[in-house]
């Protein structure tokens, strides 16, 4: 049951905006250790210097998408404990097929409430306290 | 009718900061899908083009959802799977489909700036360009949604960091 405040998230998304409605909302959850990233290249390689508890990442992205990020990252034996939930958006079902079969942890649609968020990521490690 | 979509208690100033952010985001993705198509009329159909306009289109109607901009994402939604079938190679950007593509774009801007007014946008406006679109789409099936999906969550220990 960890706590909220001892949970280290990093979102991946090349929109601002909506990275920002991620890190604000995880912070009404009480999650304040987040760091930011704009395509999933720049995610890996901060993952690799610096693990995280969890991904919360965009699937469309420059670069490296959501995909190619969530399979490097199941690929690396140093982030093994790295939990991923894949950002999406309603009519992205195909590729959330594939995210599913590259084992992410859960999926979290946009538009979403801050009590989504919370239950998408108690869904993986239990309550928050 | 526009307006925002509260996503669960965000502080009034702090939507009001993302909207802003959410425009100015809009106006580089609404410059790539017109530069794309301004390429894809010269005649570059290389599939980086075609991607760079694709997830512009798809970054606007993923974000216009948080301020339930509804007409703005309905437009967005049909114009991207125009997109979606030129990217999969099953329709030819050809200057038929083009044309109707650089309408599209236009009206896209236009519904981005009604929104940044906070103006509604009547369907009469958009409803005409949908069909154009629309026949350029695959008959109409059923789009599987992510509700269709048989999903479990997957749960992980929560570990200390650094930890093996």
């Amino acid at each position: 049951m960890p706590q909220a405040a001892s949970v280290e998230i990093m979102v991946v998304d090349d929109q601002r905006a909506t990275r920002t409605l991620v890190r604000d909302s995880l912070s009404q959850i009480g999650c304040a250790r987040v760091s930011e990233c704009g395509d999933g290249h720049e995610a890996l390689q901060s993952l690799r210097a610096r693990p995280v508890h969890l991904v919360v990442s965009d699937l469309n992205m420059p670069i490296m998408d959501g995909l190619a990020l969530l399979r490097a990252v199941r690929a690396e034996p140093s982030l093994a404990n790295t939990a991923f939930i894949m950002l999406t958006s309603n009519g992205d079902a195909e590729q959330v097929k594939q995210a599913i079969a590259l084992g992410v942890n859960n999926y979290l649609v946009k538009p979403f409430t801050i009590g989504t968020l919370r239950r998408k990521i108690e869904s993986v490690f239990g309550p928050l306290t | 009718m526009t307006g925002q979509r509260t996503p669960g208690a965000l502080s009034p100033e702090s939507l009001a900061a993302i909207r802003v952010v959410f425009f100015q985001e809009s106006e580089t993705h609404l410059a790539q899908i017109a530069t794309g198509l301004a390429a894809l009329q010269a005649g570059d159909e290389g599939p980086e083009t075609i991607e760079v306009v694709h997830r512009a289109i798809h970054s606007i109607k993923g974000a216009a959802g948080i301020f339930a901009l509804d007409a703005l994402v309905r437009f967005a939604g049909q114009f991207e799977a125009v997109l979606v079938e030129v990217r999969a190679g099953r329709l030819r950007p050809d200057p038929d489909v083009l044309r109707v593509l650089v309408r599209a774009s236009n009206l896209l801007a236009e519904l981005v700036e009604a929104g940044r007014e906070d103006r509604a946008v009547s369907d009469d406006r958009t409803a005409p360009l949908m069909v154009e679109l629309a026949v350029l789409t695959p008959p109409a099936v059923a789009p599987e949604t992510l509700d269709d999906l048989d999903f479990m969550p997957r749960p992980m220990a929560f570990r200390p960091l650094g930890g093996a």
